[in-house]
């Protein structure tokens, strides 16, 4: 009996003293984590929609696991739109944003946020001569994957080697685009 | 006893990783750039240390039966602790270590070390042993990543080694790399044991 309330108290205390340490840890470092998550964001946005950090300011629309929508503001006027879009890759989901103009005919420019595809052929989603051809893409109606050099802007050339991983970036890229339009339907009809 | 001999133990004769063969989940996963392994090795060393130096205090108070569940709670402290610092001050390299840097806390030549070492010997010993372990993993460590990135990517610790003519080696900065690297290091490591202890 004395042995297993022995057990307890040792046991009780150890528990106790790690939940103290810790939630005095988190105190110290929850601010910082915080600031990253920020800092970051307004990077990205400034990335895919080329906002001023300046003069322009930024609200969130929607918040949801696999879907995030961003209305950058220059004044009260809407300069563009921001999106955040998810799907599943290769070997794990792709997270990506990309900004498109306020009549949502044109993405301004595409940026991934997350991917774990192959090194060296689905990873090259990630390389700016693969970002660089998004620029410019006509948003209006839904894009389409080619193989060759891209003929119209609703065409998005696909990486070789990398069928997946273009295919499901095209595939968020249209799936987040049509949510995102009936969303600013609903939202202007108010 | 020989602190000296607890201290050097580690970095060699029993190396954690290519001796003693624990540790396999960060020494295959996180190796593929020198980086990685470096912010990987420093979460471990500290929470070797700090968990030796909390276990071999109180070792005496410890009961026998709950004494694992006791070292998991200590170290899942120290882990939770770093994990938590290379969110905050390394975003970058806290994504890039993502899930391993949390399973530390059944990385095995943690808990080994208490159970076979800490538990059992004073401060000093137990800081020393720790140490030494550390040196021997980031030993271990730092050979497999600067093979993996050099083939891999032709970099050392993204700077640019091996020029233009080199083609990079995908598959080493891939798993299966991480297989040839270790098998081969592991090889190469009892050949030189083998070689020494017959002259």
């Amino acid at each position: 009996m004395k042995e297993s309330l022995r057990m307890i108290i040792v046991l009780t205390i150890f528990a106790a003293l790690s939940g103290g340490v810790l939630g005095w840890f988190n105190s110290y470092t929850e601010k910082r984590v915080e600031m990253n998550k920020l800092r970051d964001l307004q990077e990205s946005l400034q990335a895919v929609t080329k906002m001023d950090p300046k003069t322009d300011t930024y609200e969130n629309l929607v918040k949801e696991k696999d879907f995030e929508v961003y209305r950058i503001l220059s004044g009260t006027e809407t300069k563009a739109y921001a999106i955040v879009g998810e799907g599943n890759g290769y070997q794990d989901k792709i997270r990506l944003i990309f900004g498109v103009t306020p009549d949502f005919s044109e993405i301004i420019a595409l940026k991934i946020l997350e991917e774990k595809e192959t090194p060296g052929l689905g990873a090259k989603i990630e390389s700016p001569e693969y970002l660089a051809q998004w620029s410019g893409k006509g948003a209006d109606s839904p894009l389409e994957l080619v193989k060759e050099k891209p003929k119209t802007r609703y065409q998005v050339q696909a990486i070789t080697g990398a069928t997946i991983s273009s295919t499901t970036v095209v595939n968020i890229v249209n799936k987040s685009l049509e949510r995102a339009r009936k969303l600013i339907k609903k939202e202007e009809g108010k | 006893m020989n602190l000296w001999k607890e201290f050097i133990k580690g970095w060699w004769k029993d190396n954690p990783v290519f001796v003693m063969v624990l540790g396999m989940c960060p020494t295959l996963a996180v190796t593929n750039t020198v980086e990685n392994a470096i912010g990987m090795i420093a979460a471990v060393a500290f929470v070797l240390i700090g968990s030796s130096f909390i276990v071999s205090l109180i070792r005496k108070i410890v009961p026998n039966q709950v004494r694992i569940a006791t070292f998991i709670v200590v170290i899942a402290t120290f882990v939770t602790m770093a994990d938590r610092y290379l969110a905050a001050f390394y975003p970058s390299l806290s994504k890039a270590l993502g899930p391993y840097v949390p399973l530390i806390v059944v990385n095995c030549i943690i808990l080994g070390r208490q159970e076979a070492f800490a538990s059992k010997n004073g401060v000093i010993a137990s800081l020393l042993d720790a140490i030494g372990m550390s040196i021997g993993f980031g030993i271990a460590l730092m050979l497999m990543s600067s093979v993996r990135e050099l083939l891999g990517a032709g970099t050392w610790l993204g700077m640019k080694v091996l020029g233009s003519w080199y083609i990079p080696w995908q598959v080493m900065v891939l798993p299966a790399g991480a297989f040839f690297v270790l098998g081969f290091l592991i090889w190469g490591f009892n050949s030189i044991n083998k070689a020494f202890s017959k002259g």
